[in-house]
């Protein structure tokens, strides 16, 4: 309990000065007689009714800060965490405690035989310890399998095989946020072990909610949970989705509302909703095995373009296509060249939920009812002896937001949505950023921890939600908090891409600012693009200064 | 409020607490009387400040600024400031009515006016006094002082330091004397604590200076919050940001509406509210009213569901952002202009009427309604056809209307399923309103796919320029005589090009990430 009964020796002199006087003003004015100057009047009465009342004044000023958020948190007396959690109760508001990553794991072995992984089993990566949370074995068929738990080893094509067990971060927090294709470390020894790595980004993984986190979560705290207004549905998202990061709702009157013109006049009637929606600070890494076909053959060098589709429900709004590789590549880096990737839309009816009015995949575009035609051409695979098509498997990365489909079901559900409430959620129009800077001191002085200084950077511009621009001074500001005395920031660097819905990409580049444009018409503007940094876009580089 | 309102305002009852030695036995009663009486003074303070505490648990009942029953403000000399008269401060020709002073002729005009800073941040008092209990000095506010609360000041119409009544207190530096001050208690205090915006305004990240219409604009918001989306507290907020009040008890009759003093005021059975001087009232004695209603034209918001012009709308914009890849949008006015009838656009016949925009604009408009008709299979003029659709053939002139109301025709064919109007007349604001710089909470407040057409009036100034007759040295006309001057003779320098001018190449290596 922070709020404590003041230390008498610790009073505002000005408050008891001001006791005092008004109270040997009301004395001298109702018996001039007495001397309140001096002796035991003075000492005895006056001063420490003064005192013993600025003390009641002080306690019961403490009282009213602890019911003020802003006075909780701004001041010293005050600002415990208990606290401010008994003041968030008004607000239906429970802080949120972190949580440990967790993910896939694929563990590649050279040999048909079962393998044992047991309860607890560590691996090491990022220098951060994750335990398998149930115990697997991996059997060399499907008729082999005994349990639940139980998985078949699956051959790669290359004379090793594959397997999967899920691990759980050690430590709460963001570090165990480690990326597809992240080695892995076991502590103990495997049989026939050959390489483990992440199969997809890992989930989850946040630190305790700090006071500043909470406060901003204050009005939806107060607000009811319906599709309303724009404070109330913001509320509802929070609650039902508490690990969006931001979100903003475009409607009737916005420039980027394009679904409300579908009539012979071109502009809007209204009754429509496009919500954007940031549900993670950096967009999941998701592989997934896919079947090309084969669409034609260059017989110069033998090379194929094959094409593969993407239904609306796989990584469902999606942003792009990261790489593509063969099956059994074991590469973890590079891509074959997409040649050609048409966007379309998928609105096929479902039970109970309303189907949003799009009738172009513009429309539809980071929503769960885009599809998507990819072609890519494959160098690798020689089509001589191949027709066209023919099929082949391939290993896909895509980058998505999750969530996009839970939350669009969510909202478009007869129990949360009004009649004709035609809402429409999708993945926030991706500013991708990249940033880089010099470090410079006198030789000798020690240069701060990049990952935890890439880190710091990577969430700044990830929480700043949809703010419309990044400022250098901002990150430049983030930088000198980690700076010992005697360094300095040279040379930063901003460059980003905006991945707008039609596809096409804007490039915009900054030593001061990045701006995002204002093309409404495009659906692109401060009030749909997020800002993406991700750790691995931001290039530390140091320089000695020679300074006589 | 009755007096005494509480035990610490009854000296008697205090001194009773005391027991029968003090009250009865005790030679020196009197003194002992009055100084539980002044303790119970200090007392009733924090009895008020806890008061306050408990209020401000509640949006609805917290108070607008912390309340001391007798404020101590020390003036010091050295911080008095003299101010010279400004327009505007009420100085009459002739003897002044408050100061009884003669301006003369020639004479200085300086020293009207006395201000000292303040360190605490005083709002309002109504009375100034030299002593608390038998003040011989009370000076009211209004007439002998005013305060700057924006500025932190006092302002006196005289020289406190020249009144009688106040005796300075010579403050020495040894045996210097380097200052003097003087004491003065200002009754009943209201102090900006900053209460709303820290108990309220924060937690919902409304900032607004202290006052009843920012109270109000807090509480319609997160009505708005709390409910959800209501035409009620869209009114609050619409009426708090004028400063006037919305119908406060579920049912209310109207008895009176004056406006014979200095506002408009309409009293009810339960309520009296203020207005505008000139602002007009929209109810009528004996007229029920109910909770959150708005009283006057002042502000009103006009629902479009009937598919009618709102009183008073002449014209709404279409802007670009309801119009992607438009100038400015076009404007739609209530009149009744001539339709345009063209056979054979792209195999189909063209409808248009008059509307008021960039002329870019306007035709951009009925191209892209004229080609969108054709690409849905229904074009506006097979729409308006007055044998009703489909037609059987192609529309003509003669099957079309011949006339248009264009507010009209977007309001009942457009408008009236998702939008409404608000209009507010800014110069009806009353003192103290929360104003219309966030508006953007309306935003915050309504429904995403519902849109609000905001119509703000004001005072017009007019400045009439008569065109049918020339102008002269003041007055702006039909025609202006001009004059000419002769400037000063440019300096001339001459640079040659070859001495001053170089080029220079830089190259550099510039990193990208592909992706």
């Amino acid at each position: 309990m922070a709020i404590e009964v003041s230390d008498l020796n610790t009073l505002s002199q000005t408050s008891v000065d001001d006791r005092r006087e008004l109270l040997a003003q009301l004395l001298q004015e109702y018996e001039s007689r007495v001397d309140l100057k001096r002796g035991v009047i003075h000492d005895l009465l006056l001063e420490l009714s003064a005192v013993i009342s600025a003390a009641h004044e002080e306690n019961i000023e403490r009282l009213r800060l602890s019911n003020s958020l802003q006075g909780i948190i701004e001041s010293p007396e005050l600002s415990d965490p208990t606290l401010v959690d008994k003041v968030l109760s008004n607000y239906r508001l429970t802080r949120k405690s972190g949580s440990a990553a967790s993910g896939q794991i694929t563990i590649v072995v050279n040999r048909l035989a079962p393998v044992t992984i047991e309860t607890g089993a560590e691996f090491e990566a990022n220098a951060q310890t994750f335990s398998v949370s149930s115990a697997v074995i991996a059997r060399t068929s499907t008729a082999s399998v005994q349990s639940d738990s139980d998985k078949v080893l699956t051959p790669l094509g290359d004379g090793n095989y594959a397997f999967t067990v899920s691990v759980v971060a050690d430590q709460i927090g963001l570090a165990g946020r480690v990326k597809k294709d992240t080695l892995f470390v076991p502590s103990v020894a495997i049989t026939n072990f050959v390489k483990a790595y992440a199969s997809a980004d890992f989930v989850g993984g946040a630190e305790d909610e700090t006071n500043e986190e909470l406060t901003s979560r204050l009005e939806a705290g107060l607000a009811c949970k319906a599709l309303s207004n724009r404070s109330s549905m913001t509320a509802l998202l929070m609650d039902r989705f508490p690990y969006v990061v931001a979100s903003s709702i475009i409607g009737y009157g916005d420039g980027e509302m394009l679904r409300d013109r579908h009539s012979i006049f071109p502009f809007s009637f209204g009754g429509r909703t496009d919500w954007y929606v940031r549900t993670s600070e950096l967009p999941i890494n998701l592989g997934i095995s896919v079947t090309a076909t084969l669409m034609s053959k260059d017989t110069t060098d033998g090379s194929g373009i094959w094409q593969f589709s993407l239904p609306r429900d796989v990584a469902p709004g999606f942003y792009d296509v990261k790489n593509i590789r063969l099956s059994a590549s074991a590469e973890t880096a590079g891509t074959f060249a997409i040649t050609s990737q048409i966007r379309g839309f998928d609105v096929t009816p479902e039970t109970s939920i309303l189907r949003p009015d799009i009738e172009t995949s513009d429309e539809a575009a980071f929503s769960r009812y885009q599809t998507s035609v990819v072609r890519f051409r494959d160098p690798l695979t020689i089509t001589d002896a191949l027709s066209v098509g023919a099929t082949k498997d391939y290993a896909v990365t895509l980058r998505y937001m999750p969530g996009i489909k839970d939350i669009q079901l969510a909202m478009a559900s007869r129990d949360t949505r009004y009649n004709a409430g035609d809402v429409l959620v999708k993945a926030a129009v991706p500013c991708f950023m990249s940033v880089s800077f010099t470090i410079e001191g006198k030789s000798g002085l020690v240069l701060p921890d990049a990952t935890t200084l890439k880190s710091a950077i990577a969430s700044l511009v990830n929480n700043s939600g949809f703010c419309g621009k990044i400022y250098a001074s901002q990150i430049l500001d983030v930088i000198h908090g980690y700076l010992g005395k005697g360094l300095a920031v040279a040379n930063l660097d901003m460059f980003a891409q905006i991945l707008k819905p039609n596809g096409s990409v804007t490039s915009l580049r900054s030593q001061t600012a990045i701006s995002v444009p204002n093309t409404p018409a495009d659906m692109v503007t401060p009030r749909t693009v997020c800002f993406v940094l991700d750790p691995e876009d931001i290039a530390i580089s140091a320089r000695t200064i020679n300074v006589p | 409020m009755e007096y005494p309102a509480n035990d610490f305002q009854n000296k008697e009852k205090l001194l009773n607490v005391l027991g029968t030695h003090w009250t009865n036995t005790y030679g020196g009663k009197d003194f002992v009387e009055e100084f539980v009486r002044s303790r119970g003074e200090l007392e009733d303070q924090n009895h008020i400040n806890l008061t306050e505490a408990c209020d401000l648990l509640s949006r609805l009942d917290a108070p607008v600024y912390h309340k001391e029953k007798w404020l101590r403000v020390v003036l010091k000399e050295s911080e008095r400031k003299k101010r010279p008269i400004k327009y505007g401060d009420g100085t009459v020709y002739g003897e002044q009515p408050i100061t009884g002073q003669m301006p003369l002729y020639g004479g200085s005009l300086t020293a009207v006016e006395y201000v000292f800073p303040l360190t605490q941040p005083l709002v309002f008092s109504q009375l100034a006094q030299n002593k608390i209990s038998e003040p011989s000095l009370s000076w009211l506010h209004g007439i002998d002082f005013t305060l700057n609360s924006d500025s932190s000041a006092v302002i006196f119409k005289t020289d406190p330091f020249a009144d009688s009544n106040l005796v300075p207190v010579e403050i020495f530096d040894g045996d210097v004397v380097i200052d003097r001050e003087i004491t003065l208690w200002f009754k009943n205090a209201d102090l900006d604590k900053n209460y709303l915006y820290t108990h309220i305004g924060y937690a919902v990240n409304i900032y607004g200076k202290s006052s009843e219409s920012y109270k109000n604009l807090l509480n319609a918001y997160i009505d708005s919050l709390v409910i959800g989306a209501t035409k009620e507290s869209l009114e609050k907020a619409l009426a708090a940001m004028l400063g006037v009040r919305v119908v406060q008890n579920d049912e209310e009759i109207v008895e009176l509406i004056d406006s014979s003093g200095d506002n408009l005021v309409i009293v009810t059975d339960k309520e009296a509210y203020l207005f505008n001087v000139n602002d007009t009232a929209t109810v009528s004695v004996g007229d029920t009213v109910y909770k959150g209603q708005l009283l006057t034209t002042a502000a009103s918001v006009h629902e479009l569901n009937s598919g009618a012009v709102p009183p008073g709308v002449v014209a709404l914009n279409i802007g670009p952002d309801m119009m992607a890849g438009y100038i400015d949008g076009v404007m739609f006015c209530d009149t009744t202009v001539s339709t345009v009838v063209e056979e054979n656009v792209d195999g189909k016949t063209k409808v248009s009427f008059d509307l008021v925009g960039h002329p870019s604009d306007v035709e951009k408009f009925w191209d892209d309604v004229h080609a969108e008709g054709i690409r849905r299979g229904a074009t506006l003029a097979e729409l308006l056809d007055t044998r009703g659709y489909p037609p059987p053939y192609e529309p003509t002139a003669a099957t079309l209307p011949t006339t248009i109301n264009p507010l009209a025709f977007l309001i009942k064919n457009i408008l009236r399923f998702n939008a409404f109007v608000v209009k507010i007349d800014l110069s009806m604001k009353l003192s103290g309103a929360f104003g219309i710089n966030q508006v953007d909470l309306i935003r915050r407040m309504t429904p995403p796919w519902t849109a609000l057409f905001l119509i703000t009036t004001g005072t017009q100034i007019e400045s009439p320029v008569n065109l049918t007759q020339p102008g002269d040295e003041t007055e702006a006309g039909g025609s202006e005589s001009l004059s000419t001057f002769i400037g000063a003779e440019p300096v001339e320098e001459s640079v040659t090009g070859s001495d001053h001018v170089s080029e220079r190449v830089r190259l550099a290596v510039v990193e990208g990430f592909c992706r």
